[in-house]
């Protein structure tokens, strides 16, 4: 019996060390396509950006870099700001520390600010098994903690056959497993949505432009099924009582997303980067545990929509794509109250010197005279 | 529990461990609860239906072998037969004549209101009714001892690599092997790891991958709208190519659930029989349902053909015992007016070399270009092979309606490129590279088989372990690479365990 595990043990190492010579030959990008095409869009020209806003579906849809490049330099000219917009789809908060390592070790000293959207931790469940997107970016650095956050924030049974999924990811991933085609996809070229970088290509694509760029697609049905008065009251009503419930809650913390955080915040700082870490709007259920992780962190380097009373417009029908998601218009609002409140964060964090308090009209910043951002 | 599961990747190394670290006298008891375990994963009551099955047949059997008269035997074996049909009848066929029997008072507009059966298909019912019913025969006929050992016994009807989809044993071959005590044994279950290895390679790579393509025409040309694309239907070369992959599919989905049980039992020390032996290089038809699911083949030649009268009989009678055993065959894989269809085909096809054979004798290829033995072979086999797809085509459909539409589209405008470009679901890799990764390995199948086929179609397992140091290891290498890198890894169960 010694015989053959010892030979089967050789044999995994030969598959093992296939794998990762195969694996090297592909970017950091290969598991999502709009990943990696926004890569591609950044790498043409990474010296001009100074400023990386990560995170999920809240971030892509919902920050214009152009805009929001724009708004704060008007304010501060000395940040001479240009942003690349690297949300992408169902991004976890692991993911996005994967995405940071990754721009980070490419860039050339260049990013000063990084964006945090923390949508999502470790949520994992048997649907995602084998899909490339929940695979690419594990590694021998995060599976430890990935599992243990994972232990930390499920109940139950998932206590235990969550991390056991992430474990099984990360040997996929280590193997390749299943991913052959994926390679030769990514080495013919074919790895990319070209739209999905969007018609600025600074990474934010809409959802009403996506929509219109594929009428007969999924958003659709999402516009027609989910962006109802009902759904959207019902979120709405939701994310008050679970802002209420949890407002000042620190106890069901977790600790292991909550130390990686912030490490991050230091080590960036320690290299001069500023890190804010952004907790988005219309949630839901998922502020049991965002909330008591978000308090945790410093507050200079925090920003929160999660409160429906404090951002009305953010939970409007008319700016709503769907139950949680922002449209074009509610998107071009969002960008200007987050680069307000992110100006306010680097105040806090004594980067730049607070300005004369410019005329704010109800949650919005009244920059752009023709935008609907009255008071409610 | 799916061979290609996690599941199944968890489950045999623990009952495989367990298997050698447990006393002998034991081992049963642990393969009996393994079994139940395998089969109840599906869908827990219908154990039920084995235990059944097993208590009925573990009584007749015992009292059919007190019983020295074969008469006196008789009742027994009834109650057998009809227990065993019974359950195969009531939970598969019954609302197959149900609906024929409504067709047919509806078209004389006479009442009929017998309600449907709305129960599930109990998985692998077929194969291990067949089990049963060879045992009760071959204890009726005197070929085989009653076991007296209930747990033997239902560990023989329920043994868990072979019971969901066979291969269809004899009770000669694998009971003895339940009761013998193997130690472990390096050489054997390198050979049973071998096996396994390559049925994955033929399930999840090839087998998978293949049914992308095939469900995009058979999906969108099955006359009921479809359900990828409705309003696209394909036509002309794509459909021959559609009915090519899903021939290898079928061979690669069965072939390979068989190969991952031979090598599960190999690796506890039990031989179950080769289900398969390289079918597509077959000279003649004949040959390939002697390469082709070769234990059902078996069962039915010993149970029903022989009994019939086999080819002891007029020539006459000779083609109709083999006309209707394959139309049985066909019927056995399920109840659709389809399946009958595809063994009644078969049979045709049967008949027509035999009375061939006949009265053309020399009129065959061989002995027209006796010095071209290596192309007329290569020319045989590629025929026999497209024969075998015009079945398939039923096979392959839901309803001999279907099938005409299929058939009648290669006639129509020509779809290759679209179905090569456009089968993936969107956001998936582009079907164009799994199309051609398909080929890939399609070509490997082909040459491992061939390599299998000119060494007298011995198993792989033998074959690879019979090679030099570096040939094996580049077997083990390569085919774990292709396995691993290149799995078809969306769901997807055995077809052969919806019959």
């Amino acid at each position: 019996m010694k015989k053959l595990f010892i030979r089967m043990g050789i044999l995994i190492l030969i598959v093992y060390a296939i794998s990762q010579v195969v694996l090297i030959s592909m970017p950091f990008s290969w598991g999502n396509t709009r990943l990696n095409t926004k890569f591609d869009a950044y790498k043409e020209t990474p010296e001009q950006y100074n400023t990386l806003l990560i995170g999920a579906s809240t971030t892509y849809r919902h920050i214009n870099p152009q805009a929001f490049d724009s708004i704060v330099n008007a304010l501060h000219p000395e940040l001479n700001i240009k942003s690349f917009n690297f949300g992408i789809p169902a991004n976890r908060t692991p993911q996005s520390m994967h995405m940071l390592d990754n721009l980070l070790d490419f860039d050339n000293g260049n990013i000063k600010y990084v964006v945090i959207d923390m949508s999502e931790l470790t949520k994992m469940g048997a649907d995602n098994l084998h899909k490339k997107e929940m695979l690419y970016w594990y590694n021998w650095g995060n599976i430890g903690d990935v599992m243990k956050a994972s232990y930390e924030s499920e109940k139950g049974i998932n206590k235990f056959g969550v991390p056991i999924l992430h474990a099984f990811s990360f040997a996929e991933k280590s193997l390749l497993f299943g991913n052959g085609p994926s390679v030769f996809m990514q080495h013919a070229g074919l790895n990319t949505e070209p739209l999905s970088v969007g018609p600025d290509k600074n990474g934010f694509y809409s959802l009403d432009q996506e929509m219109h760029d594929d009428p007969e697609g999924d958003l659709a049905t999402r516009f027609s099924d989910l962006r109802t008065q009902d759904t959207i009251d019902y979120r709405t009503m939701r994310c008050k009582l679970l802002v209420e419930k949890y407002k000042d809650a620190s106890k069901n913390s977790n600790k292991t997303m909550e130390a990686n955080l912030i490490a991050i915040i230091k080590q960036c700082e320690a290299n001069n980067i500023s890190v804010v870490i952004m907790l988005s709007q219309r949630l839901g259920e998922r502020y049991e545990y965002l909330i008591p992780l978000f308090n945790q962190l410093p507050e200079e380097n925090r920003i929160g929509f999660q409160d429906p009373d404090a951002y009305p417009l953010l939970n409007l029908r008319e700016n709503l794509f769907d139950l949680a998601h922002l449209n074009e218009n509610g998107a071009e609002i969002f960008t200007g109250i987050f680069a307000s409140e992110w100006l306010n964060r680097l105040e806090m964090q004594d980067v730049i010197k607070p300005l004369p308090a410019p005329k704010v009209e109800g949650d919005t910043l009244n920059l752009n005279p023709t935008a609907d951002g009255g008071a409610q | 529990m799916i061979f290609n599961s996690l599941h199944f990747l968890i489950f045999l190394p623990v009952v495989i461990f367990l298997y050698y670290a447990i006393p002998y006298k034991w081992r049963w008891l642990l393969l009996l609860f393994a079994s139940y375990y395998f089969y109840m994963c599906w869908k827990a009551e219908y154990a039920f239906l084995i235990v059944f099955s097993t208590t009925i047949d573990y009584y007749t059997a015992n009292k059919m072998s007190r019983l020295k008269d074969k008469k006196a035997r008789l009742p027994y074996l009834m109650i057998s037969l009809v227990s065993n049909l019974g359950l195969l009848f009531s939970f598969k066929y019954f609302n197959f004549f149900n609906d024929s029997a409504r067709a047919v008072f509806d078209s004389f507009d006479i009442f009929y209101n017998v309600p449907e059966f709305s129960l599930f298909l109990p998985v692998g019912i077929s194969f291990y009714t067949f089990q049963a019913l060879s045992y009760s025969i071959d204890v009726y006929r005197g070929d085989f001892k009653a076991e007296k050992n209930f747990g033997y016994f239902a560990l023989f009807i329920s043994y868990w690599p072979q019971l969901v989809a066979g291969p269809i044993e004899r009770p000669a071959d694998l009971q003895p092997q339940l009761k013998q005590n193997f130690d472990f044994n390096y050489d054997r279950v390198k050979q049973g790891l071998i096996r396994i290895l390559y049925g994955f390679f033929k399930k999840v790579v090839i087998a998978d991958r293949l049914g992308l393509f095939v469900q995009e025409v058979y999906g969108q040309n099955d006359g009921h709208g479809g359900w990828i694309d409705p309003s696209f239907a394909h036509g002309g070369f794509a459909i021959i190519l559609a009915t090519w992959l899903f021939a290898i599919q079928v061979y690669c989905d069965f072939g390979g659930y068989c190969d991952i049980a031979i090598g599960s039992a190999k690796i506890m020390g039990h031989n179950l029989t080769d289900n398969f032996k390289t079918p597509y290089f077959s000279k003649s038809i004949r040959e390939f349902w002697e390469r082709w699911h070769i234990t059902l083949t078996v069962w039915v030649r010993d149970y029903l053909y022989i009994p019939l009268g086999g080819s002891r009989v007029s020539f006459g009678r000779m083609l109709f015992n083999n006309w209707f055993t394959l139309t049985i065959m066909g019927f056995w894989h399920g109840a659709n007016w389809t399946y009958i269809m595809f063994g009644f085909i078969h049979g045709f096809f049967i008949v027509m070399s035999r009375v061939w054979d006949r009265y053309l004798p020399n009129l065959t290829l061989n002995k027209m270009l006796p010095n071209m033995k290596a192309f007329v072979g290569v020319i045989l086999m590629f025929w026999i092979f497209n024969l075998t797809c015009i079945p398939d085509i039923f096979f392959r459909s839901n309803s001999i309606g279907d099938a005409w539409n299929i058939i009648q589209s290669i006639f129509s405008a020509d779809t290759t490129s679209h179905l090569i470009h456009n089968s993936a679901a969107k956001g998936a890799v582009p079907s164009v590279i799994e199309f051609w990764v398909s080929i890939a390995c399609i070509a490997i199948l082909f040459f491992t088989d061939y390599k299998l086929y000119t060494n007298k179609s011995v198993g792989i397992d033998k074959f690879v372990a019979s090679k030099p140091f570096y040939a094996r290891w580049s077997f083990y290498v390569v085919f774990l690479i292709l396995v691993t890198l290149f799995a078809y890894t969306s769901k997807s169960v055995f077809i052969y365990f919806a019959f």
